[in-house]
């Protein structure tokens, strides 16, 4: 092989419809190397995982396993091949034993076929033994906590004796200690030849344990560097540097007093301690990592999500926090979900009875539904907010991505909210309706509506926002202002390495 | 330290007896077993006779040889609703085989080979046009049945010779019954088959990634539902004497009535091949017990759907209970 590379990536371009995720990306892993592989949220680390597994298909390129070209279609075929994949979600069966998931799909069987629960228990033991995991191979998943969940994911991948050990955010869920434990682990699968691809958010953890970091951005290869002559603000300014778009207009209207506030907001698991201001007319930006909590506090400030602690005020009174969207939308808090099509939307119901839904709600005389009255209401928000609609009967499945995103909104206009969370607005929207929206934002605001935006675009989050709050595993790390944001401190507040 | 893990490890699983034998998924039946069959020998004194205990297996036999195919199914996130239809139409071909003088063996591998074969079609269609097995067999159940109807003419077949009386008489239902649980028992827990079943019910996404191959072992569980169906349909002749299409009307809710008081969950990925068993046996308790108080046709169903609740409700609690202990 030449210079030991076990894995070579060439010319790796992935098309989705309207996104080119991946352009001409190159990749190199030598045998027995840690490659960490970093890049913000939609660099294109996941999309280049799944292609590497078998779960993607349509993309071109070629790929290079040991000089021969890798040619998988199936997730199995890539672990047969000796590709061994963790993912960031979990891929566990919670209804059966942690032995079971650690040899699913290959258990171990006596020479008349049946199952050899004594030899699976005992391996899984071992394996369990070498990860300091103090659990039963015969306890059941569903029992355990996400980060032994977490652990028993690598213990399966242990099992495989792979070559490529490719490793999404392993640590996500992990605390300190059984960090230490995975970083010695890695280092030990270094030392045996195994070569492992790290993804990672987490600095520490990569300086510490990679040997190379190879950056993308924006489904661009950036470059690689060998670690230990790489430096954080190097690597940072790889990930973010670009000049921010100008496509974002200056905005002139007037910031006025607080009208909402949340002070130690704790919800155990998932965020603590969060505690900001929303001032009438502003947009406070909400930048993070996934996983940081961005989405968590959305939620727990719309009634959703239930919180353990905390105080809330909203118009200069102090509130009890919602305990379900109807509560918090009594109080004019309307929220825009980061998944418009599961809850955002009713896909299946007609542009107007998606925007009439909220205030249909709040109306009590409304027994019968009023639908002239209603038909005009929509038909004024269709024409100001430019859904392109050849009806307000229109089924909202029929619309673009963009016009979807409208609807939620004209939908929130129409009820009383005056509080606007947006999580993600821009998520999957062509360029073009990505400007309208930010259009429709600046309008919002000037009007006297107050928007928190979560959002994991840097360059929205730089240009839209008055304020920055950044979060970091449910922490707030940092609330900027404006003038003093800058992509690299950001970033830096994001992955925790700024504090 | 790896010593100690293995012991920490065995301290967990035997946390005394007492909170092992709570732990039993099957004790919330076996106590309503318990309750209902002390409730009915307290009413009626020929409850606990030898002649009634073998006639109550006798009733068990269909339903609980059955459960066992529904509850493959119901563990898989599926359910088998053309079980009852499926025994209607094997009776019906066993039928016209025995009137030309087909001899028994050929009558009973027939039997088991066109349930086995009508099961498949059903797991076959359910993965190549990707619908929902309630849906699949929700048609199949009707096309069964149809074909039962067509194919006997609507005629009953009866004066059956004893060869066909064989598999419904004394102890011989219950005895296949008994082979049936043990050896399902075994497939479920010591073969690959019966582990992937688990695994597609619980996450069917992770069992594809760990490279199960998903469509087929969703084909072979609907053939066993359907074999079974076809061993049942062979009991159903022996036990009754007649052949008519109309047999097995409603016998697709009695098993998914076994299987779930058995613990099946139909949330997937659990349920055990025992507790399918107790379901049967409650149920058919019941049947027995109301006939023996001389409980009016009227009130019968009404009694078993409300013991039915009371035995889920008491689960669920248990659940419950269990989950704030370990919190």
């Amino acid at each position: 092989m030449e210079n030991n590379v076990l894995l070579k990536l060439s010319d790796i371009t992935k098309e989705f419809p309207g996104v080119l995720a991946l352009n001409n990306v190159q990749l190199d892993i030598r045998k027995g190397e840690v490659l960490a592989l970093v890049g913000e949220n939609g660099a294109g680390k996941s999309t280049l995982i799944k292609i590497l597994t078998g779960a993607l298909s349509g993309w071109s390129g070629e790929i290079l396993w040991k000089d021969e070209p890798l040619n998988v279609s199936q997730p199995w075929e890539a672990q047969q091949a000796g590709i061994s994949t963790i993912y960031q979600e979990l891929t566990l069966c919670p209804a059966l034993s942690v032995a079971e998931n650690v040899f699913l799909g290959r258990e171990p069987r006596f020479s008349n076929g049946l199952i050899d629960w004594k030899k699976m228990n005992r391996m899984t033991q071992e394996v369990l033994a070498q990860l300091k995991v103090n659990v039963s191979p015969a306890a059941q998943v569903s029992s355990l906590t996400v980060a032994t969940q977490q652990l028993i994911e690598i213990a399966r991948a242990l099992t495989m004796n792979a070559e490529l050990i490719i490793m999404d955010e392993p640590t996500s869920s992990l605390s300190e200690h059984e960090v230490n434990t995975l970083m010695e682990i890695v280092k030990d699968l270094r030392s045996k030849g195994v070569s492992v691809l790290y993804i990672s958010h987490k600095f520490e953890e990569i300086f510490e344990v990679s040997d190379r970091i190879s950056v993308l951005r924006d489904g661009e290869y950036i470059g690689t560097k060998d670690t230990k002559d790489a430096d954080l603000d190097e690597i940072l300014s790889m990930m973010v540097g670009r000049t921010v778009n100008m496509r974002f207009k200056e905005r002139t209207n007037e910031i006025g007093e607080t009208v909402f506030s949340v002070k130690n907001l704790t919800a155990k698991g998932a965020f603590e301690d969060i505690s900001f201001e929303l001032r009438r007319g502003e947009i406070l930006g909400v930048s993070g990592l996934v996983g940081a909590g961005r989405t968590e506090v959305a939620r727990a400030i719309f009634g959703i999500d239930r919180v353990d602690s905390g105080e809330m005020m909203v118009e200069g009174k102090k509130c009890r926090i919602p305990r379900s969207p109807k509560e918090a939308l009594k109080l004019g808090i309307g929220l825009l979900p980061e998944d418009r099509k599961e809850q955002g939307l009713i896909l299946m119901m007609s542009i107007q009875s998606n925007v009439t839904m909220p205030s249909l709600a709040g109306n009590k005389h409304n027994f019968v539904i009023k639908a002239k009255q209603e038909a005009g209401l929509v038909d004024g928000y269709v024409d100001k907010l430019l859904i392109k609609t050849p009806s307000i009967k229109q089924l909202a499945q029929n619309l673009s991505g963009g016009n979807q995103q409208k609807v939620v909104i004209a939908k929130w206009l129409a009820s009383s909210a005056k509080i606007l969370i947006f999580d993600e607005p821009t998520r999957g929207i062509d360029v073009g309706a990505k400007a309208e929206i930010y259009e429709l934002m600046n309008e919002l605001v000037s009007q006297g509506y107050s928007i928190i935006m979560i959002s994991s675009e840097l360059p929205e989050v730089m240009g839209m926002s008055d304020r920055i709050m950044v979060m970091h595993e449910g922490k707030i790390t940092g609330i900027l202002d404006k003038k003093e944001a800058t992509p690299e401190i950001v970033m830096g507040y994001a992955t925790g390495t700024h504090n | 330290m790896k010593n100690e893990i293995t012991a920490n490890a065995k301290r967990q699983s035997h946390r005394g007896f007492l909170s092992a034998l709570f732990n039993i998924p099957e004790l919330t039946i076996v106590l309503f077993i318990v309750i209902v069959a002390i409730f009915i020998g307290v009413q009626s004194n020929i409850f606990f006779t030898g002649t009634n205990v073998l006639n109550i297996t006798r009733q068990i036999a269909v339903n609980g040889v059955i459960s066992i195919g529904m509850m493959l199914a119901i563990i898989a996130k599926g359910v088998d609703l053309s079980v009852g239809s499926l025994l209607a139409l094997v009776c019906a071909v066993a039928g016209s085989l025995i009137q030309v003088g087909a001899p028994a063996w050929l009558v009973l591998l027939v039997s088991l080979g066109l349930g086995a074969a009508c099961g498949f079609l059903n797991g076959a269609l359910i993965v190549k046009l990707r619908v929902a097995p309630i849906i699949v067999t929700l048609a199949t159940m009707n096309i069964f049945r149809g074909i039962a109807y067509v194919y006997s003419g609507g005629k009953w077949t009866t004066n059956l010779s004893d060869d066909f009386l064989v598999m419904g008489t004394g102890i011989v239902p219950g005895l296949i019954l008994a082979a049936t649980v043990v050896v399902f028992a075994v497939i479920m827990k010591y073969t690959r088959f019966g582990r992937y079943v688990y695994a597609i019910g619980s996450n069917e996404d992770s069992a594809r990634l760990a490279g199960i191959r998903v469509d087929h072992t969703k084909r072979m569980i609907f053939m066993c539902s359907g074999l079974l169906s076809g061993l049942a349909a062979m009991i159903f002749i022996g036990r009754t004497g007649a052949i008519q299409p109309s047999a097995g009307a409603g016998y697709e809710m009695d098993a998914i009535g076994a299987a779930v008081l058995g613990g099946v969950s139909f949330l997937g990925g659990k349920g055990s091949v025992v507790g399918t068993l107790l379901g049967a046996v409650l149920m058919g308790l019941l049947m027995n017990g109301m006939t023996l108080l001389k409980i009016s046709a009227n009130y019968q169903g009404l009694i078993t759907g409300v013991v039915i609740i009371l035995a889920l409700l008491l689960d669920t609690a248990r659940t419950l209970y269990k989950e704030r202990k370990r919190q």
